[in-house]
């Protein structure tokens, strides 16, 4: 079950298995949901301010090489975080927001800076930032949205599915049955727009 | 023609070859003539029977049997024994501290050695010369673990038994001889290992789960998961599940549901939650373990930035009333309940690391993220706080692993309960256990185990040092870590794993590894102690002794500061090599002459 109506399902008052329950994911297929987070991504970008993502980290941190060595403004970060958490209550199916950089020392890479209710399927782990995805600098180099659908072989083994990515576990048998994952990239600028950021909307295809 | 099998019978301390029938523990017991044990009543002893050398693995079984042991007036019964048989894992390198030389491999590194423990039951009460699936390349020979456990009630006394095998055409028949002394093991574990773990890091164990996003709902998911605390439970140990994952998200049934917002927000349904974790606080959840229906004494609650009190009211008032309002209905429910031999932990385990949220929740590096905790003060008290909710227990815990020094001196240490520290915490204080407890804090060190291909004595050594330190209670950060499923190696050598999963012999149970075993008898022996001499942050004199009677002297326990410590570079057992089996039969010897 995506791993958001999970959590729609501890604040209903009535327990009945979550996969009896309907979704509208169910109803859409990918070309709609792709269609739908397009239209999630135009409205969110209007509420992210492109200075906030570049300024996510204190000043000293933002070059910092070492995976375990982050420092987050949490007056910055804390208000970025709840937009992407209401970002992701645009729509009514389960689908995470995350906030992807270039890496300053290493443009070619690509780095996750913070995400909503979950990290995106494209984290390597704490250790590693992953090389750019082709959607990722088309993003960035031309600040147009890029779309990407993957499929389960992309990512961890299984595992590592205890505690790599915990909507892959949510996901795990859909993905194993052939279903894609859809990522929606799209620019978010600063005040002179230019492109300082991409945010990444993710979700589970609903056809192979 | 086939050598002639013969029967070794080992004490717990020793771990055979298979391929070579090697001893790879210098110093352990062979019994020759008859099994020789000794314990106290809620006590296990143990010992290993080694066939071999057979020619081919999986061609012969063995039928072993045990009589009752009788004593002058009473018995105990053969059930009380537990036939486990053992499953070889190859072992990896030694273990290598930052900034010292790779050590020279012991006897027992690079090669299969036993470790995953297997109820006799799944090869229908016969034991396999060469576990079928376990290929050990070149296996001639196969070891069986005896456990046994001394009830509570059992008198003390002399008691004798035999051990009977047949295999090959060959029969072996040894005398087993029990001393059990007056001491009884406490329903308290006192000094403990937290098993601690990560939901859902069971589930992955079993494909039927694996494959079902609705898993925790069903019976299998809830036998299975019961089945990890049980044993951690009978080895003294406490298994140490935290509910939800750095992003807060929540696996169904893993806290109860809720409805509405702001100030009349509630819980919506107990009923699932109540079935999933109750029996753990009532004890029922453990009825039919050795050690009996004793409540957990410790658990993880599903509280986190995001849970009762949703993030998107971080800073705003709401915040505080969902948080007062839900806390304080579970705080009434457990009174109600009648839980109240469970502390119920508070654990804030979101890191900046992992991109979720903008504080180092614990494992704080930047002493400006602790205001996360300044802010949960303000709703911890009256809500959670000791007085407040007597006589359930709620208690603040909080991983200090770099800032402890800072926190104790700060106002930090007006309200956290727990400090679970890092290894090298008492580099600087060696004091620092006692200090904490006498403010009445918990003091919980934390660092990963010792490696398999180290001898079993550096896994001995690893809660034996971390209790001299002044401990109340330690634990590896992840108990489960499991390989493949052919389950022929371990990732990190084994330090990181105590538990096995049961599905690949047909169990919906958790398995104990060899060198949990290990961990429990020397629990044992610290639970003897402190029966004696009181908890060993409490009596330094207690540890002094122990120290003493380990042959160690007692400042040499105590790491040495280390300005290019990162204190995220754990040093378990740092010193094992030091120690004999000797050192470690002397202390339980010390122990059982203080309690006997």
């Amino acid at each position: 079950m995506p791993a958001r109506t999970a959590r729609k399902s501890t604040s209903k008052s009535k327990a009945r298995p979550a996969s009896a329950r309907p979704t509208q994911l169910a109803a859409l297929s990918s070309r709609e949901l792709i269609d739908r987070l397009a239209e999630v991504a135009r409205i969110g970008a209007l509420f992210i301010e492109g200075e906030d993502c570049e300024n996510l980290l204190v000043p000293e941190a933002r070059q910092w090489t070492d995976p375990d060595d982050i420092n987050f403004d949490a007056k910055v970060a804390v208000g970025v975080k709840k937009t992407l958490l209401r970002i992701e209550r645009i729509e009514r199916f389960p689908y995470h927001a995350i906030i992807w950089r270039r890496r300053p020392d290493d443009p070619d890479r690509g780095e996750i800076m913070l995400a909503g209710s979950m990290s995106s399927s494209y984290s390597l782990g704490k250790k590693v930032n992953p090389p750019l995805l082709p959607e990722l600098r088309r993003v960035f180099e031309t600040g147009r949205p890029a779309v990407r659908r993957g499929r389960n072989e992309d990512w961890e083994s299984v595992t590592q599915f205890r505690y790599g990515h915990v909507w892959l576990m949510a996901h795990d048998s859909l993905l194993r049955a052939g279903r894609r994952l859809i990522s929606h990239f799209s620019p978010i600028r600063d005040s002179r727009d230019k492109v300082v950021a991409a945010l990444e909307l993710t979700c589970v295809g609903t056809d192979s | 023609m086939s050598a002639k099998l013969k029967l070794r019978a080992f004490d717990s301390w020793q771990r055979v070859c298979p391929a070579t029938g090697q001893l790879l523990e210098p110093g352990s017991i062979q019994f020759d003539g008859g099994v020789r044990l000794r314990g106290g009543r809620g006590e296990f002893a143990s010992f290993q029977i080694v066939l071999g050398p057979f020619d081919r693995p999986g061609r012969l079984s063995a039928e072993v049997s045990l009589t009752a042991l009788r004593g002058r007036k009473a018995s105990i019964a053969a059930g009380q024994y537990d036939l486990l048989a053992e499953w070889y894992v190859h072992s990896g390198e030694p273990m290598k501290r930052r900034g010292e030389k790779a050590p020279k491999p012991g006897p027992a590194a690079g090669r299969f050695v036993p470790d995953l423990l297997v109820p006799l039951r799944v090869y229908d009460g016969r034991l396999p010369l060469g576990l079928p699936g376990n290929q050990v390349p070149g296996q001639r020979y196969q070891g069986l673990w005896v456990d046994l456990f001394i009830p509570a009630d059992t008198a003390a006394g002399s008691y004798s038994g035999r051990v009977k095998v047949e295999a090959g055409g060959q029969s072996f028949d040894l005398p087993v001889e029990l001393e059990v002394d007056r001491y009884r093991a406490g329903d308290d574990v006192g000094f403990t290992f937290m098993m601690n773990n990560y939901c859902d890091s069971i589930s992955s164990g079993w494909p039927a789960l694996r494959d079902n996003l609705d898993r925790h709902r069903t019976a299998l998911y809830r036998r299975v998961e019961r089945s990890f605390w049980r044993v951690a439970h009978d080895h003294r140990c406490v298994f140490y599940y935290l509910p939800y994952t750095h992003s807060g998200y929540i696996y169904p049934t893993f806290a109860p549901p809720l409805t509405g917002g702001g100030p009349d927000k509630r819980v919506a349904s107990w009923t699932e939650w109540d079935r999933h974790f109750g029996g753990y606080f009532d004890g029922s959840a453990f009825k039919g373990t050795r050690r009996g229906p004793i409540p957990v004494p410790r658990f993880f609650l599903p509280m986190s930035l995001d849970w009762p009190a949703s993030f998107l009211k971080w800073d705003r008032p709401g915040y505080a009333d969902e948080f007062k309002a839900v806390m304080g209905q579970m705080a009434a429910h457990f009174k109600a309940k009648g839980w109240t031999k469970t502390t119920f932990d508070m654990f804030l385990n979101h890191k900046q690391r992992f991109k979720l949220y903008p504080w180092d929740c614990e494992e704080v590096r930047f002493l400006e993220d602790n205001e996360v905790h300044y802010k949960f003060r303000k709703l911890w008290e009256g809500t959670l706080d000791h007085k407040t909710t007597r006589p359930v227990r709620f208690d603040y815990t909080d991983g200090t692993t770099w800032v402890v020094h800072d926190d104790m001196r700060s106002a930090m240490s007006e309200f956290l309960d727990v400090y679970i520290c890092s290894s090298t915490a008492t580099a600087l204080d060696q004091k620092l256990g006692t200090k904490l407890r006498k403010q009445g804090r918990h003091f919980c060190l934390c660092g990963g185990g010792a490696s398999m291909a180290d001898s079993l004595r550096a896994t001995a050594f690893w809660p034996l040092q971390l209790w001299v330190w002044g401990g109340d209670s330690f634990m590896v950060w992840l108990s489960m870590e499991w390989g493949d499923e052919a389950i022929s190696s371990l990732p990190s050598n084994g330090r990181l794993t105590f538990l096995y999963p049961g599905h690949r012999f047909g169990l919906d149970e958790a398995l104990p590894s060899l060198r949990l075993k290990t961990v429990r008898d020397v629990l044992q022996t610290i639970g003897r102690l402190e029966a004696a001499l009181g908890h060993g942050a409490d009596n330094e004199p207690a540890r002094r002794q122990a120290a003493r009677a380990m042959g160690m002297p007692y400042a040499t326990w105590f790491p040495k500061p280390d300005p290019t410590f990162s204190g995220s570079e754990e040093k378990p057992a740092a010193g094992w090599a030091r120690t004999t089996l000797e050192n470690f039969r002397a202390l339980a010897d010390k122990a059982i002459e203080l309690t006997r």
